[in-house]
């Protein structure tokens, strides 16, 4: 057979590409402050948006001499600057870099914050968003020689797009889950035998359920890796654990910001994910005081993409909690690692009776107990003592409508014993909560309105 | 070979697949050169150095 168009030197090497995955800190920070000097540049002179909001600031492109300076004279920007752009004069406003001849894609935001948000993506930006999914791939094992299964939808939200770009640049095969249900995507793994699944890691026990039910064996299947993005999960260990033994596979995951990238391709040793550094800058900030938090603080993660050609994004408030750490990692890499993945959302903060308390926490504990399902719906709302949280969860087939008391109070008990603070547990019966192919609704705030 | 070396080699490359569509044979022979110089730009990219922010607009739409 002939090999796939790689030698057989850089098939037997460990990283994608050694010398910035292993780049020394302080030539990774020469090189973030020229490619930020750049960026800032080129922003300036062809982003209205970026122009009058660095006037306005009172600095130029050539004031940013030092990291220190662009953390200190560069405003953040957020999303919804980009929507109110995009709004005033549509579909693109003044927030462009290039003409519309240039966009490859046009993508938009699920709008689960408000209004959708366009993603403007030029030819070029595709191969940097496919480029950092392949750090991914190729830092767990997966080569030219394997095939990933696609279950997506291929739809306007660009999510596993650029997953699907990835594997064209490693030169792997793609089978498109693309048009069909689960039951026959469980079919098409069963007769194409992939070696890659990539979904969502909700939808990856979705998928498992329903081939439970159709007596299909997930570990005997060609599955030897699931890979991630779109939500938290394939970082909780608990939902690793479950997606893991559900398909007899390794679980890693990639955290993307649509309109960022695909910014930080998971850790080989599954200690979180590493930001892709020669493709992005990041800081992390205390969200109420913008404060640059210290290495290991928990903070809001603010990136600025070297690779969003069309619709720059610097300095980018993401609203995603995040631990950074800034030591080599013991798989090699001196990229920044985000500790456990993204943690959970700024706009998501629950603070009960002083206490901070994380979603995906909650979701680690839920996996540890036994008879409780990995679908679950968190509900928040203002009481009179402040932050109530409710959890409603489904409890595992096996376990009788007669046992459902018993599980919520042996929840109850563990989630009080590890977070400290009381929270309230539904039981659900099995199938009760709606199921999500992309990103699952999980947080519900009622605290508005 | 050395990083330097092979970063001068592919600048000296972009050069020559850009003036070789200063003249375009045809839309499908200068689309693939300019792909050619969107690669080449990847590949000093990706050795650490920098180059001009995005090869689709053309040196000249981005100066340093």
């Amino acid at each position: 057979m002939e090999a796939r168009p790689l030698s057989r030197t850089s098939l037997a090497s460990r990283y994608w590409n050694e010398h910035t995955e292993t780049m020394p800190r302080e030539r990774l920070q020469a090189l973030h402050l020229k490619r930020l000097q750049q960026m800032i540049a080129y922003a300036y002179r062809r982003v209205p948006l970026y122009r009058r909001l660095y006037d306005r600031a009172g600095f130029k492109p050539e004031d940013i001499r030092s990291l220190e300076d662009f953390d200190r004279l560069v405003p953040v920007i957020d999303k919804q600057d980009l929507v109110q752009a995009q709004q005033t004069n549509p579909p693109w406003g003044d927030a462009v870099a290039l003409p519309e001849d240039f966009h490859l894609f046009r993508f938009q935001t699920s709008g689960s914050t408000g209004v959708p948000m366009a993603i403007p993506v030029s030819y070029y930006s595709s191969h940097h968003y496919g480029e950092q999914w392949v750090y991914g791939f190729w830092a767990v094992g997966i080569r030219p020689h394997d095939s990933f299964y696609f279950a997506f939808t291929w739809g306007t939200f660009i999510g596993f797009w650029s997953a699907y770009w990835g594997v064209r640049r490693l030169g792997a095969t793609v089978h498109s889950g693309g048009g069909v249900n689960t039951e026959m995507r469980l079919k098409q793994i069963l007769d194409l035998k992939p070696t890659v699944l990539v979904c969502t890691p909700t939808y990856a026990l979705a998928m498992a359920e329903k081939a439970r039910e159709l007596g299909i064996d997930l570990p005997k299947t060609s599955i030897r890796w699931t890979y991630h993005a779109g939500e938290p999960g394939g970082n909780v260990p608990t939902t690793r654990r479950a997606i893991e033994e559900a398909w007899g596979a390794k679980a890693y995951e990639l955290y993307g910001i649509g309109e960022v990238g695909a910014i930080a391709p998971g850790c080989p040793h599954q200690l979180g994910v590493h930001l892709a550094e020669d493709q992005a800058y990041a800081t992390v900030i205390d969200p109420d005081t913008s404060r640059v938090v210290g290495d290991g603080e928990v903070g809001e993660n603010v990136v600025t993409s070297y690779i969003q050609f069309a619709q720059p994004v610097i300095k980018y408030r993401t609203h995603d909690l995040v631990r950074a750490v800034r030591t080599p990692c013991a798989c090699g890499r001196t990229w920044l690692l985000y500790e456990g993945g993204v943690l959970g959302r700024s706009d998501h903060m629950i603070i009960i009776k002083g206490t901070n308390v994380y979603p995906t926490a909650v979701e680690a504990l839920l996996g540890e107990v036994a008879g409780v399902s990995p679908h679950y719906e968190i509900h928040v709302a203002r009481g009179p003592g402040g932050d109530e949280i409710r959890v409603k969860v489904e409890a595992q087939p096996e376990v009788a409508a007669g046992g459902y008391d018993e599980l919520r109070r042996r929840v109850e008990a563990l989630l009080y014993e590890r977070i400290m603070v009381r929270i309230g547990v539904e039981i659900q019966a099995p199938g009760h909560l709606p199921r999500y192919e992309l990103k699952a609704k999980r947080f519900f705030d009622h605290r508005r309105g | 070979m050395e990083r330097e070396v092979l970063v001068r080699e592919l600048r000296r490359l972009r050069a020559d697949v850009r003036r070789l569509n200063q003249d375009p044979w045809s839309p499908a022979v200068e689309r693939s050169l300019a792909l050619a110089d969107m690669y080449f730009h990847m590949a000093i990219w990706q050795l650490g150095e920098v180059e001009e922010v995005t090869p689709e607009l053309g040196p000249a739409a981005d100066p340093r």
